[in-house]
């Protein structure tokens, strides 16, 4: 089920509320507790009910690991579980998304023949997988207590961050979950979770769908259509796509943590204005943020990090953003993506001087590079890549772009754009560029501006606050005739 | 004050949902409740989605049913000829199927004085099932009651786009009336734009085994019958257009010509018993068909042919008129003139 969707909004999460808020005033917390598990298997299995048996499969074993960790005391028997806990996930993880990959690069490599599988992806299996290897390693080292399988099914299958994260910690979460039947309705705690899904669902209804528009217009015909590029169509579609592929996803991050909030439960922060940056290493400290706390815990850390030396550190690092490429998806191009910014943060780590003294030039620099870096990201194929960056930086300007403009056709300038086309059909260039030019103006300010909690934090609780989120929140919703998905799903 | 702001933030939400969908109900652009207010004019551009409701709402005692040729008729014509007030029902490529759906639909809410039926032979061909209510069409459209109708109350594309179209549309007088579904506007109707759309004579294919064809067929006509016998009370004129050399060149090349002489013919059998029944050929008028700078492509010809067809119908003209006697007569020519096109007719568009 989609955040953005009628059906979330109008039958799923309301029900989903009362449920929880009233069967949590039973004596026992177990009814609520089972409660939230069921609403969240219907929500993750709401589209493919099949998936269902990958989240519980994998559920069921690495609450077995756990398990097996309670049992063994020895060390070596732990270690042995550990690794056989990782060896699973992993497994799992390899065949659903990486399998044809895997077989598709043999065929290439040892001109072989293998049949690729039909294997369908099932969503966020990427996010539900980390989260368990992290509880895992945590019960190895002693940082994790077993919990009642119901306590552990709640955490996994916890709707909100289940699909498309933030990746939480154990310790995150259960604490919170234990308290939650003492804890009584917290209003304002409710009203701040509404506001931030409000400001989620502007974000990714409002401006990543537009933006969408663009964006795919340009890049799905890329293979296809390489003449539809030059430097401003290359160069003004990078840009567009940076920062759909922003706003979806910290969108969505604002939403899950919204309605955690409105649960009573505080998620990790994912999104620290990321476009504020001044370096690339900064710039992974604010992006997807629980998946680099993941990273640096679970793979940089057990590496050696920077305790054996500078080369070492750096090779860690670099290792760091391979997995964490490779983690966005079964292709080259996520690869080559992360060794992109793993190189990058390399550099800025063996030269920390090598830099401008303007800090707006820094961020100038380093946002640069994130639009060209995400090129590679949003491409079918290494090739494909290569062709646009090729015309983003070498064809002469010809205007393709305005070719495609009409795809920005959009309901709100709907009756503007036709009195355009019946009084100036010629001016038709200069009407798409304006509403292009507003929605970055508009992306560019939210970008440059508050932070959503700090914006909830000074309007929400003013009477124009509570106007302009109503506002966004019905206009938003109105959008929904055009039910799109989120981009960090397949991931 | 968070407590104020949580009651200000719903109270606002449910005074924009509640605008929202007062708007949609008001100006109802699919005549899902009702026909318009405020004087302005019934503006009918997009069948997909305002044939039921205008169906279901608008006023009006006939009906011109078809495909998408009969679209460009100015049925104003007939209301003033007749007096009459008449619906446009119209579904691309004319499925008899989605037709007969419409006119069931038309006949339960109103006592009909006059069906005009654009008779495609080729649409009783393909099915007998009712496609227009689909998984892809909104099922709202369909239903009565508006509880369902949440996706078109809440839509910012109702509200952004065709509420402002209806209502300009509507002061400009365009897709009102006789005008409905028009799409005439800014075509080229000429030889050259006609002969686009056809790849040439093709090689002359053996007559097709058409025998799984025929239950289609005589269901499809069987229910067109049961409408006609139902309703006593109605006159039906059927009226076959005149679809361009080009088409039936492709029709007898493919080895078809047989199974639309059937359909012809079952069609007359079925239909010319009936005393409220009138039937009207123009699909073998040569000064017509033969003569591409009519027709913008293989089928679609120009308004002027839509006007002749109905002064022709109006004036009960023999030419083109079948009866019970002449039916052979009607059969032979179709049979006639696409043996003529095949050998010669086709040739004077190509060398």
């Amino acid at each position: 089920m989609l955040f953005n969707s009628v059906v979330f909004l109008t039958i799923f999460l309301p029900i989903a509320l009362i449920g929880w808020y009233l069967l949590k005033k039973l004596n026992t917390p177990l009814f609520a507790k089972l409660f939230l598990i069921g609403m969240s298997l219907w929500f993750y299995g709401y589209y493919n009910p099949s998936y269902l048996l990958v989240l519980t499969g994998s559920l069921v074993i690495n609450y077995g690991f756990s398990m097996v960790l309670e049992r063994i005391k020895g060390t070596g028997g732990r270690k042995m579980t550990l690794i056989l806990g990782i060896l699973a996930n992993v497994g799992i993880l390899f065949y659903f998304k990486y399998f044809n990959f895997f077989l598709d690069n043999c065929n290439y490599f040892f001109h072989q023949n293998l049949q690729l599988e039909k294997i369908a992806l099932p969503l966020g299996i990427s996010f539900f997988t980390f989260q368990q290897i992290s509880f895992l390693a945590d019960r190895y080292m002693g940082r994790a207590e077993h919990y009642s399988p119901v306590d552990y099914a709640c955490f996994v299958t916890f709707f909100p961050q289940l699909i498309a994260g933030p990746i939480v910690l154990h310790s995150e979460f259960l604490p919170q979950l234990k308290e939650s039947p003492k804890k009584p309705f917290d209003k304002e705690m409710f009203y701040d979770g509404a506001a931030l899904f409000t400001l989620g669902f502007a974000k990714k209804v409002l401006l990543a769908d537009n933006l969408a528009l663009v964006v795919n217009s340009v890049f799905d015909v890329l293979g296809v259509i390489p003449y539809c590029l030059d430097i401003w169509t290359g160069w003004v579609t990078a840009v567009c796509f940076a920062l759909q592929l922003y706003f979806d996803f910290s969108g969505y991050c604002d939403m899950a943590r919204g309605i955690g909030w409105m649960f009573g439960f505080t998620l990790p922060e994912n999104f620290s204005s990321p476009y504020k940056s001044a370096s690339v290493k900064e710039m992974w400290r604010r992006w997807h943020m629980t998946l680099g706390r993941f990273l640096t815990t679970y793979i940089y850390i057990p590496l050696g990090g920077n305790r054996k030396g500078k080369v070492r550190a750096c090779i860690n690092l670099f290792v760091v953003f391979l997995v964490s490429g490779i983690w966005h998806g079964a292709a080259w191009t996520f690869v080559l993506w992360g060794a992109m910014n793993g190189l990058a943060v390399v550099w800025e780590t063996v030269f920390p001087n090598f830099k401008f003294r303007s800090h707006a030039l820094n961020v100038i620099k380093t946002q640069i590079f994130w639009i060209l870096s995400l090129v590679t990201f949003r491409c079918n194929s290494i090739t494909d890549a290569f062709l646009y960056y090729k015309y983003m930086f070498t064809r002469p300007m010809q205007n393709y772009f305005f070719r495609y403009a009409d795809c920005l056709t959009l309901p709100e300038t709907y009756i503007a754009e036709k009195a355009v086309r019946m009084l100036a059909p010629d001016k038709m260039w200069l009407f798409y560029w304006i509403v292009l030019a507003i929605l970055l103006l508009i992306s560019f300010l939210v970008i440059r501006g508050k932070e959503a909690k700090e914006w909830i934090r000074t309007y929400a609780c003013k009477k124009s606050g509570a106007f302009v989120l109503a506002f966004l929140f019905v206009w938003s919703f109105l959008s929904l005739s055009q039910v799109s998905t989120f981009l960090y799903f397949n991931f | 004050m968070k407590k104020n702001s949580i009651r200000y933030f719903f109270s606002f939400i449910a005074f924009f949902l509640f605008l929202a969908a007062f708007l949609v109900w008001f100006f109802d652009p699919f005549y899902q409740y009702h026909a318009p207010f405020l004087g302005l004019k019934p503006v009918l551009y997009e069948r997909e989605t305002q044939m039921a409701g205008s169906i279901r709402n608008l006023s009006y005692d006939s009906c011109l049913v078809g495909s998408s040729v009969v679209e460009n008729c100015d049925t104003d014509y007939l209301d003033t000829v007749l007096g009459i007030k008449t619906l446009k029902i119209v579904k691309g490529s004319g499925s008899a199927p989605d037709l007969m759906y419409y006119l069931n639909m038309a006949q339960q809410e109103k006592e009909l004085s006059y069906v005009f039926y654009g008779l495609d032979l080729f649409s009783l061909m393909d099915t007998t099932e009712v496609t227009v209510v689909s998984e892809y069409s909104p099922k709202y459209l369909f239903t009565d009651t508006i509880l369902d109708d949440f996706t078109y109350l809440f839509n910012k594309d109702i509200l952004f786009k065709k509420i402002p179209l209806n209502i300009l549309y509507s002061l400009q007088g365009k897709y009102c009336d006789g005008k409905a579904y028009n799409w005439a506007e800014g075509k080229t109707f000429s030889a050259k734009q006609a002969m686009k759309a056809y790849a040439g004579p093709g090689e002359m294919q053996e007559p097709v085994d058409f025998s799984e064809d025929k239950p289609v067929i005589l269901e499809n006509i069987r229910s067109i019958e049961e409408m006609v016998k139902a309703h006593p009370g109605t006159k039906y004129i059927f009226f076959l257009p005149p679809y361009s050399l080009l088409n039936w060149d492709e029709i007898v090349r493919a080895g078809e010509k047989d199974k639309y002489l059937f359909a012809l013919e079952q069609v007359f059998a079925a239909l010319l018993p009936y005393e409220n029944v009138e039937i009207y050929s123009f699909q073998m008028d040569r000064d017509i068909i033969c003569d591409l700078n009519f027709y913008m492509d293989k089928v679609h010809f120009s308004t002027q042919i839509n006007q002749y067809m109905l002064q022709c119908m109006l004036e009960k003209s023999i030419e083109y008129r079948v009866t019970r006697e002449n039916t052979d007569v009607f059969l032979q020519l179709f049979s006639e003139t696409c043996d003529y096109i095949v050998k010669e007719g086709i040739y004077q568009y190509y060398d």
